[in-house]
């Protein structure tokens, strides 16, 4: 039984079991580091085999009320077990839209969807989430991937989406489309099963090599009935539900502070001070990032959504990920001129800019919700 | 309503009432610099208090350099066991007390409040850890006021040879370490404030002002100039309130919670204060507009302490 203390009991419980899943080999630096095709399917074969054995064991899901396989802990109680299991080199990272994006919207719009939630939670189904198109990217309501209906309470689909972190992989999607006029109010969400015929998958590979992300394809791609989330019309707010979500995900772990002080050591590089001082100003962020996550936790702790404040946070993140890569690009010198995984990651941090939101599109949040400035004149 | 909050609604409404002559009697009375000093028999304490204040007096610009010496020095008493009848005079508001230690605010030649304060707290850090302090009486000391780039800060030169020492005392490592995190978050709170008070007066310049027949807050370089300073306060905020819990608890990563603290408010402050100083355009750079003022006053703090890339370094090597 999880007590009060759900960071001491999940710390205990993955002491025992989570170093028989972990990854082998060194900690990457950055989510963009590329996998051969036969690591990534070991991968994520063993991803799912752990989000299997925390289902078994009643950790896949605590926020969950128990009716849907969760222990009706508070939200703030997830966060906690994803901290403790971020010490472990756990293949978490190609869960991470299906179980912290999907699985909240999910929950909030559709709980009576049971079976897709049991199988989420197990690991039996990993999912991706469709929402950037070439031409709606930060201007995310002006997506223009059509769904109407069938007559038989069904619908199709076609359109294209890009960005879509994992649809190579996943087994579902959820999809958001234009069922009606022009903006927020035309939209709606759905959820898609990936293998239907007329979705074609294409890799988009990144600047570091890595391909986590891709095109996806969809040309009159049948939904049967009972694939809307939410009431048509509503996909804007089934979206915001994700994207504050998506805004507890900010971690430290982003900012490799110590994996770069090892390397700078092992270089004898700390006594220059330009090193130094650069890696100390990569500490002092961490160390700030944090604690800004810390403050949105206890807020969430207390029952608020994730709100605007995340906005704060990912800039700062972001920004930090950057610094950190410029770091990386000092302590190697002239070898910065070779691929290497340092190099990569100096080379990665755009990545980081980009998920979730743009350094613009996060100011401009700042600017209207938190300090309430005059809204720019709409064009 | 927590403590904290009772003493900073009480510290605004002195403010309010206006920079009259009994600003600083007022502010006394509200026995600020206790907020530097645990109750009674209180192991640590917490900082809640005193990061308060030193935030809430930066906002001010008019608060007088006692605000921030003072809670220096009643902390720094507190830990000498020597100096209990100093510490009494200072909680009192019977002496007017200036701190300096070399290294990490001002130095002899420049101590803040030096031309008008009766004692003056020396601390002197020693190679092995350790920390030196001593009380010594102003009153007989060599002084030469100077003239300081932020007037509300006024700062002189002291000269202590034959000035009497009134109290000393050693700290050990541990002990030295843990004053110089408090001295540190201290600072890095006073730049806080300082962020505060800048972005106020961006925000009400963005509303405020109008151009092209709008506010200039509806521009985009505009907004994002205002949430750029939101996140440098923002950030500097959550450092200097959970590197105070962390120096509360005890832990042996105080240090480093404070020299993140004091590494990134220090540098925060000074991007702040150009910036708003940018946002107001040519009243930005007269004599008559406030955020003048808090350009010399972020200019000077960052002259006082020590150099962010230094921080910077320790925190990497420590």
């Amino acid at each position: 039984m999880i007590g009060p203390d759900v960071a001491g009991a999940a710390a205990a419980w993955l002491r025992q079991h989570a170093p028989a899943y972990e990854v082998p080999g060194p900690e990457p630096l950055s989510p963009f580091e590329p996998l051969r095709p036969d690591e990534e399917r070991a991968h994520v074969h063993l991803a799912r085999r752990w989000q299997a054995h925390k289902a078994a064991h009643g950790w896949a899901a605590l926020s969950l009320p128990p009716p849907l396989g969760g222990r009706g802990l508070p939200r703030a109680a997830d966060v906690e077990f994803w901290d403790a299991e971020s010490r472990y080199r756990l293949p978490t990272h190609v869960l991470e839209v299906t179980t912290r994006m999907v699985l909240p919207t999910l929950v909030q719009w559709a709980p009576e969807k049971v079976g897709d939630i049991a199988r989420l939670i197990c690991g039996r189904e990993l999912w991706c989430q469709l929402f950037s198109e070439p031409d709606a990217g930060s201007d995310l309501a002006a997506l223009r991937t059509r769904a109407e209906p069938t007559g038989d309470g069904g619908w199709r689909v076609s359109g294209q989406k890009v960005w879509t972190s994992w649809a190579h992989v996943a087994d579902r999607g959820y999809l958001l489309a234009r069922t009606g006029g022009a903006g927020h109010a035309g939209l709606s969400a759905f959820t898609i099963d990936m293998r239907a015929p007329g979705i074609s998958v294409r890799p988009v590979v990144q600047a570091t090599g890595a391909a986590t992300f891709n095109e996806v394809f969809l040309d009159d791609v049948r939904l049967p009935p009972g694939c809307c989330l939410g009431p048509p019309g509503s996909g804007w707010a089934v979206a915001m539900t994700t994207l504050m979500n998506e805004r507890l995900a900010v971690g430290a772990d982003q900012i490799p502070y110590q994996r770069l002080h090892d390397e700078a050591k092992a270089r004898g590089l700390l006594g220059d001070p330009e090193i130094a001082a650069a890696l100390g100003d990569v500490r002092a962020r961490r160390i700030v990032v944090e604690q800004l996550r810390q403050r949105i936790l206890h807020a969430v702790a207390r029952g608020a959504d994730p709100g605007p404040e995340g906005s704060v946070a990912k800039l700062y993140l972001a920004e930090s990920v950057r610094v950190a890569a410029g770091v990386a690009r000092l302590i190697q010198g002239p070898q910065l001129a070779l691929e290497s995984p340092l190099s990569r990651f100096a080379l990665a941090w755009p990545g980081i800019k980009n998920a979730g939101g743009t350094d613009e599109i996060q100011k401009s949040i700042v600017a209207d919700r938190l300090l309430r400035l005059p809204r720019e004149r709409p064009p | 309503m927590s403590e904290a909050e009772e003493l900073l609604r009480e510290l605004r409404r002195v403010y309010a009432a206006g920079p009259g002559s009994d600003l600083d009697a007022g502010l006394r009375q509200l026995g600020l610099l206790y907020a530097g000093i645990p109750e009674p028999s209180g192991a640590g304490g917490s900082l809640t208090l005193p990061l308060a204040v030193a935030q809430e007096c930066a906002r001010h610009l008019s608060s007088p350099g006692w605000t921030l010496t003072g809670v220096l020095a009643a902390r720094t008493l507190l830990a000498v066991a020597d100096a209990r009848t100093c510490l009494d005079e200072v909680l009192a508001g019977a002496r007017r007390t200036a701190v300096c230690w070399p290294g990490l605010l001002g130095s002899e030649a420049a101590v803040l409040d030096g031309a008008t304060a009766d004692r003056l707290v020396r601390v002197r850090g020693h190679d092995d850890g350790s920390a030196e302090v001593a009380v010594v009486d102003l009153g007989r000391a060599g002084r030469r006021p100077l003239d300081a780039l932020d007037p509300t800060r006024p700062l002189a030169g002291v000269a202590l040879e034959g000035a009497p020492v009134l109290a000393s005392g050693r700290l050990a490592a541990a002990a030295a370490r843990a004053l110089r995190a408090f001295w540190l978050l201290v600072l890095a709170a006073d730049c806080v404030g300082t962020m505060q008070a800048c972005l106020d007066l961006a925000l009400v310049q963005a509303r405020d002002r109008a151009a092209f027949g709008r506010p200039i807050g509806a521009f985009q370089a505009v907004r994002h100039r205002c949430a750029d300073l939101y996140v440098d306060v923002e950030t500097s905020r959550a450092a200097v309130t959970e590197g105070g819990v962390a120096w509360a608890a005890g832990s042996d990563l105080a240090l480093v919670g404070a020299l993140a603290a004091a590494s990134h408010a220090l540098d925060a402050v000074v991007r702040v204060a150009e910036a708003v100083v940018l946002l107001h355009g040519a009243m930005g750079f007269t004599r008559a507009g406030a955020a003048q003022a808090y350009l010399r006053r972020a200019y000077a703090v960052q002259a006082l302490a020590p150099r962010v890339r230094e921080l910077r370094i320790e925190l990497a090597t420590a």
